[in-house]
């Protein structure tokens, strides 16, 4: 299924991000659900298991943000919710995305569960309460390992 | 670094968190193993706020709409502003997340069963329940028509008084809409009116209050779907509720609305916000009708003290102490008389305190009734009711309102001192003599006053009462006569008049019978029933007409009558869905027509009845244990099907019900 469903997701993406909307940041839980209702209406299947299809989307957006920033400035064409967010990123890291990035592949070797928690909510837009749900652990782990996840972040990008 | 030190510094990295300066200090150093405690050093001086703080209350999307701001905080969770995702169409929705901590899937249960009825709400004034569901963190969400406006209070503010009540009166309307189509609001407050730009007031949150309600049974405790300052006393404590309780939310907000104001104002807003439910306007439409007739400057309803005041049951209320109540009544009593010997100059207080004393006096019986033992009490109150009565009527020769007013009082009075269709005290000889009074003072009024239209029906009601006592008494042609006069009263084609004229023709029928002439009683039962019947088609949700038909129907003793009076009874149930009464009137019925059936010996078909009987019976003392009437009737019904299987032959069965009835019994 997973080919099936990235390759359904990129179209989307490429769709979703084609309509720039002033002043909404990117909000990738939306294009989830977009690509959620797409992908059961064109196949009419039922996709129980959400929470990969989640992951795989929230790791789609994160791959999006990176074409894109390493493009920014060359290219003339970046979408404005793409920079949007990227800007946003920016603002909150003080460092470029692809800092951020590698800073997450990091974490993903020490702590995959926590890399994965970081990728749902920063790029999947998820809340605390979304994330627990879709990780099947209790909100109270995913505040924990989210809190301790941006301190070893903040340090690794010092 | 292991993977089980990292573990450790993990929990108490998030633990130092959670406090401050020496706290956090020490708990880090409290730490034995030397790497987690560095590293968890090390990580909090990373610590920084703004460094990728996700949003966290505000959800990116709920079911298949896409949240774009938050709108509000409520008790129950908050209200965000939404867009439909996909398709090519985009709607605002406002959506309203219920927070955690709610038994999500009986609300989501119970939403299901109100989203049926809710299909029918489909009004210029209320705002639209288009769906729920629940989210994937499992928390219910309900998505309604987006409504830009603000609330009826804080909107309404500098509006002069006749621009509040008109935006009241559309609120009213809204409120009958949805009761004509069976749903309670049952959480009426100004925070959930909101008059949009064009300045119409919408109303909020039909139905959700009642999928919220989690109350199951008398155990549950806590959090229930209520705003104290709306909510109605029988909310309060947790009875059933119906179209008077949201009435009784409606004058609350009323009061909000308009603030302190002047008498008929106030006397309106005090008749929708009784204690007792019986005694405030039945319907929302009845409160909007008073407050038309305050805008025409046309005497207002309220003020009459309750013109068509029905024999209904007095709602079962808590218990108060007997002694301090008969304290508080008689200190009451104490001062009206002397507001007497006052005279004029103290005559405005001694109207108020008049009212007063009135109101207190039969609360004051309710109060008493449900209390074992009292009947010694209720007959001191109504002892002291009658001399002050009569005190009062003495004094009041040229005052035709005082007259009116003691004329309502009377007829109360004679209520509660027994009548046919109640036996309270059972002192048939009592009621007539205060209904006489009544009808005395009446007839007075009426002669001074001809052109008045108000006292002629408050003296045909009287009428009626003392009908039915002469009738208890057996005195056919007194009740006959005294019937055909309020007739003669009742031309005008008011609604109540109409149904008055309905209840006079029941009255004749119970005196022909009296006199021996069936045939006659005959007809006059079924132009009762014409009329009654008429109502009913005009008006579906009225249940007076559709109580008074299913007694006429009941009364005519046959198979065809009590299936219609079903018929009308089972109405009454689904109007009502809460009220117990209605149920029961459903249960008799069946009985009644398993009896009839018996006495044919249809033993089959008497079976079948009484086993619908049974059924409605059973649920009900399941939904209300504490039903006595409902239980004794279970037993009665018990013991009639068991008698009836026994007919049959089935031993077996027969013997299972009695046994019930007998566990019940206990």
């Amino acid at each position: 299924m997973l080919p099936l469903v990235y390759d359904e997701l990129r179209l989307v993406a490429a769709r979703y991000m084609s309509h720039e909307r002033q002043g909404h940041t990117l909000q990738p839980t939306a294009l989830v659900h977009e690509a959620f209702l797409q992908l059961q209406k064109q196949y009419a299947v039922d996709f129980t298991n959400r929470a990969q299809f989640v992951g795989v989307a929230a790791r789609l957006m994160r791959r999006v943000l990176l074409h894109h920033a390493e493009k920014r400035g060359a290219e003339k064409r970046t979408p404005l919710s793409v920079d949007t967010a990227l800007d946003g990123l920016q603002a909150q890291t003080a460092v470029p995305f692809s800092d951020l990035h590698e800073a997450l592949e990091r974490l993903a070797e020490l702590d995959p569960e926590q890399a994965q928690i970081v990728e749902l909510r920063c790029f999947g837009g998820l809340t605390i309460e979304e994330t627990a749900a879709v990780m099947e652990v209790s909100p109270t782990t995913v505040k924990r390992e989210w809190q301790v996840a941006r301190l070893w972040l903040k340090r690794e990008l010092e | 670094m292991t993977k089980a030190q990292w573990e450790r510094v993990k929990v108490l990295a998030a633990a130092a968190l959670e406090v401050t300066g020496v706290e956090r200090e020490a708990l880090v150093a409290a730490e034995g193993d030397a790497t987690v405690r560095e590293e968890v050093r090390s990580l909090l001086a990373a610590e920084d706020e703004a460094f990728l703080s996700m949003p966290e209350t505000m959800p990116a999307v709920i079911g298949p709409y896409r949240i774009v701001r938050e709108l509000g905080r409520g008790g129950m969770g908050a209200v965000y502003l939404g867009e439909r995702t996909g398709g090519d169409f985009e709607q605002a929705v406002a959506i309203k997340l219920i927070k955690r901590g709610m038994d999500t899937e009986a609300i989501l249960g119970r939403f299901r069963e109100e989203r049926r009825l809710q299909a029918r709400l489909n009004h210029p004034n209320i705002v639209r329940l288009i769906d729920g569901g629940m989210t994937e963190s499992g928390l219910p969400y309900f998505v309604m028509e987006f409504v830009q406006g603000t609330a009826l209070d804080v909107y309404a503010a500098a509006l002069p008084l006749k621009a509040k009540l008109e935006l009241f009166l559309t609120v009213c309307d809204a409120v009958e809409f949805a009761h004509r189509n069976l749903i309670l609001h049952r959480d009426l407050k100004a925070a959930n009116v909101l008059v949009d730009g064009e300045g119409h007031p919408k109303l909020l949150d039909f139905g959700i209050a009642k999928a919220l309600d989690t109350d199951t049974g008398f155990t549950q405790a806590g959090w229930r779907a209520l705003t104290p300052e709306v909510a109605s006393p029988e909310q309060v404590a947790g009875l059933p509720l119906t179209t008077a309780s949201d009435v009784y939310s409606l004058g609350k907000l009323l009061g909000k609305l308009v603030g302190p104001v002047g008498d008929d104002l106030r006397l309106i807003g005090g008749k929708a916000t009784r204690e007792a439910a019986e005694e405030r306007y039945p319907t929302a439409a009845e409160l909007r009708l008073d407050l038309e007739r305050y805008l025409a400057g046309e005497p207002v309803r309220a003020r009459a003290g309750g013109v068509w005041y029905r024999t209904g049951k007095f709602v079962r209320r808590r218990a108060k102490s007997v002694a301090a109540a008969v304290v508080v009544g008689s200190m009451m009593l104490f001062l009206g008389v002397t507001a007497i010997r006052e005279g004029r100059r103290a005559e405005r207080r001694f109207k108020e305190v008049r009212q007063l004393a009135n109101g207190l006096l039969f609360e004051l019986h309710d109060a008493i009734a449900p209390l074992e033992g009292s009947t010694a009490a209720r007959a001191l109150v109504v002892g002291k009711a009658i001399r002050y009565l009569d005190q009062l009527a003495s004094e009041a020769e040229n005052d035709a309102e005082l007259q009116r007013e003691l004329a309502q009082s009377y007829l109360k009075l004679g209520q509660v001192q027994g009548s046919y269709f109640e036996a309270n005290l059972g002192q048939v000889g009592d009621a007539h003599a205060s209904f006489a009074k009544a009808v005395g003072l009446l007839e007075g009024v009426e002669k001074r006053q001809p052109l008045q239209l108000m006292v002629k029906a408050e003296l045909a009601q009287a009428l009626l009462r003392l009908a039915t006592t002469e009738n208890a008494a057996n005195r056919g042609e007194e009740a006959l006569r005294l019937c055909d006069r309020a007739l003669g009263l009742l031309w005008m084609p008011h609604p109540r008049a109409v149904l008055a004229r309905g209840m006079a023709n029941f009255g004749r029928a119970e005196a022909y019978l009296r006199m021996g002439k069936a045939a006659e009683a005959k007809a006059a039962r079924e132009e009762a029933i014409r009329i009654f019947d008429g109502e009913v088609a005009r008006d579906p949700g009225n249940r007076d007409a559709l109580r008074m038909l299913a007694n006429a129907n009941r009364r005519l003793a046959t198979p065809e009558g009590v299936a219609r009076a079903l018929e009308a009874d089972e109405k009454l149930a689904a109007l009502a869905p809460n009220d117990g009464a209605a149920k029961l009137g459903v249960a008799a019925d069946h009985s009644y027509l398993g009896a009839l059936a018996m006495r044919e010996k249809q033993f089959a078909r008497a079976a079948g009845e009484l086993k619908l009987a049974l059924a409605v019976l059973r649920e009900r003392c399941a939904v209300d244990a504490k039903d006595q009437r409902a239980r004794e009737s279970l037993i009665h019904n018990l013991t009639l099907a068991g008698r009836t299987e026994k007919a049959l032959g089935h031993e077996a069965a027969a013997k299972e019900l009695l046994a019930e009835a007998a566990t019940l019994g206990r």
